[in-house]
């Protein structure tokens, strides 16, 4: 059985833990599993500790730069400049990857689109066919990341079932995750949770990685929005173990967003986007079960009418429900300051045009 | 015979021998692969408990109690620091209320406390909890299930009434109040 660099760089934790036994000692393959196992744990230590015992110097540059990703002690400049010996092949998709990930955690959006647009043209050169859909799903959520007002919902379900059909069950889970957010933010709290449950049962083999434990921390925001509170503490209290800055900085935002406890100060460098977001937004309200199909049914793209009606209120007489559609539009955008437009014969979201044909053309 | 256990205390076999074990299970697709996979991250001197945690979640949908509970020995050895006690107690009470294996070495290793009041749920289940656990000070049980911040007075009558439907539930006679410190018989 062999494994080669480019499918390495395919792997999701999960297969990294299955593969490694395969590899050499001290070999490539081996060191770059290792690498990523401990960075998917937030095991900074280990990082310094592989970094420090490998002789390979892209490698321990690797190493160290996956270390800052958690740590996130670096500038805008330092990131740009890091690899300067561009390696060619499908690491070239592997190192331009991890400069948009670092310029993203640091809030440098528009450069970290550009990084990963490159990356997924490296990735689908050397055919790493799910890195370069989570470069291109990344690289859609820096859009919306670029303008908050950009929901991309019709985005992230195209990309959803694109992730599924190649069994990229990181780019599923993350793209999830982007759809429970941009659900929540609207009050559909409801789909938000349905979608952040998909998110973590896709991720339940890679237990106490960092994406899961950013689901989880999603979750449990969602569950107090829903007044679920005896799930959401005993959550609280699992997820407080995690010895993951982010992570415990979210929290914080949490307990004083619920529970108006403000224990420590929180520091806002360590909390990703979403949640630096969330820490200056106000409570929101759930929208209804109906409210929330609605909203399911625009999410898509625009949908007539008749459809609408017909998927919305089945067995109705359609006069009524045509009357009932349209209160529950205006109470909607009531909540919900213009949610929903009515344009070209056609009810839709607002801020929700797609950009993914521009992107996947390139 | 395909498949035989390794004795855990004897480790006689090498990282290699279980490695290539390991290979040729994989390449046949053999759901038994997962049990050398941890084999081989249990012997393995690096600092992967996570990656044996993985492999014991991920042995519950491929193979037989037998082989999951083998594995989850070989993470409470390897968990040296107790990072995992938590998750491995709580296997361990699944495995008692769903096997008859012989889990001394679990209860020797870790603090478990068996709980027969499973049905209570959320405060109420809380409360028994603390009290197997051995908190035994009203002011203590309230900090535990209230929390710090709490305020102490609606706290306490809030305690006095948790116990009471707590008393109720259970057996009246199960929650005892010796020299003002609670305890109770299980």
């Amino acid at each position: 059985m062999h494994i080669s660099m480019t499918e390495l760089f395919d792997c999701n934790y999960a297969s990294l833990i299955k593969y490694y036994p395969l590899f050499k000692f001290g070999s490539e393959q081996s060191i770059y599993t290792k690498i990523m196992k401990a960075y998917y744990q937030n095991n900074t230590s280990y990082l310094r500790k592989i970094s420090a015992s490998t002789s390979c110097e892209f490698l321990t540059e690797f190493c160290l730069f996956r270390l800052k990703m958690i740590t996130r002690n670096f500038s805008e400049e330092e990131i740009e400049h890091s690899f300067k010996n561009e390696y060619d092949g499908p690491w070239k998709g592997e190192t331009n990857f991890c400069k948009g990930l670092a310029l993203y955690r640091i809030g440098s959006f528009v450069k970290a689109q550009k990084y990963f647009l490159v990356a997924y043209k490296e990735y689908k050169k050397y055919e790493v066919s799910k890195k370069s859909l989570l470069s291109l799903s990344n690289a859609i959520t820096m859009e919306g990341n670029i303008n908050n007002k950009n929901r991309l919902l019709s985005d992230y379900i195209k990309l959803a079932q694109r992730s599924l059909e190649l069994s990229a069950i990181d780019t599923y889970a993350n793209t999830c995750m982007n759809i429970a957010d941009e659900f929540f933010k609207i009050g559909a709290v409801k789909l938000a949770y349905d979608y952040i449950t998909q998110c973590i049962s896709a991720l339940q083999n890679q237990p106490q990685s960092h994406q899961l434990n950013e689901a989880q921390t999603m979750l449990l925001e969602i569950l107090y929005t829903l007044n679920r509170n005896q799930e959401a503490d005993r959550l609280l209290e699992e997820l407080s173990k995690v010895g993951n800055d982010e992570t415990l900085e979210a929290l914080k935002v949490i307990k004083y967003r619920h529970k108006q406890q403000r224990d420590t100060l929180i520091n806002t460098k360590k909390l990703t986007p979403p949640w630096k977001q969330k820490y200056y937004a106000k409570k929101i309200g759930c929208l209804g079960d109906v409210s929330n199909q609605l909203i399911c049914l625009l999410a898509q793209g625009p949908v007539d009418k008749d459809s609408l009606c017909i998927e919305l209120y089945h067995g109705v007489d359609f006069g009524d429900a045509d009357n009932r559609l349209t209160t529950l539009i205006s109470r909607i955008n009531r909540c919900q300051a213009s949610l929903i437009l009515w344009d070209n014969g056609k009810y839709q979201l607002s801020h929700n045009n797609s950009v993914f044909g521009k992107f996947d053309d390139i | 015979m395909i498949f035989k256990k390794i004795d855990l205390h004897l480790q006689h076999f090498s990282l290699e021998d279980i490695r290539a074990k390991y290979l040729s299970l994989l390449s046949q697709n053999h759901p038994y692969a997962i049990y050398f996979l941890s084999v081989f991250y249990f012997l393995e001197e690096e600092e992967n408990l996570l990656d044996l945690k993985s492999c014991y979640i991920t042995s519950k949908g491929l193979v037989d109690k037998d082989i999951q509970i083998h594995i989850l020995e070989m993470l409470a050895r390897k968990d040296k620091s107790s990072d995992l006690s938590l998750f491995i107690t709580e296997e361990v009470k699944l495995f008692k209320k769903n096997t008859n294996y012989d889990l001394t070495f679990f209860y020797n290793q870790f603090d478990i406390y068996d709980n027969e009041f499973d049905y209570l749920k959320g405060k109420e289940a809380k409360l028994v909890e603390c009290l197997l656990s051995g908190i035994g000070d009203k002011y203590d049980l309230i900090e535990s299930i209230y929390g710090k911040q709490s305020d102490l007075l609606k706290a306490e009558k809030s305690f006095k009434v948790l116990l009471s439907r707590v008393r109720k539930k259970i057996h009246c006679d199960l929650i005892l109040n010796t020299d003002g410190l609670y305890q109770i018989l299980n």
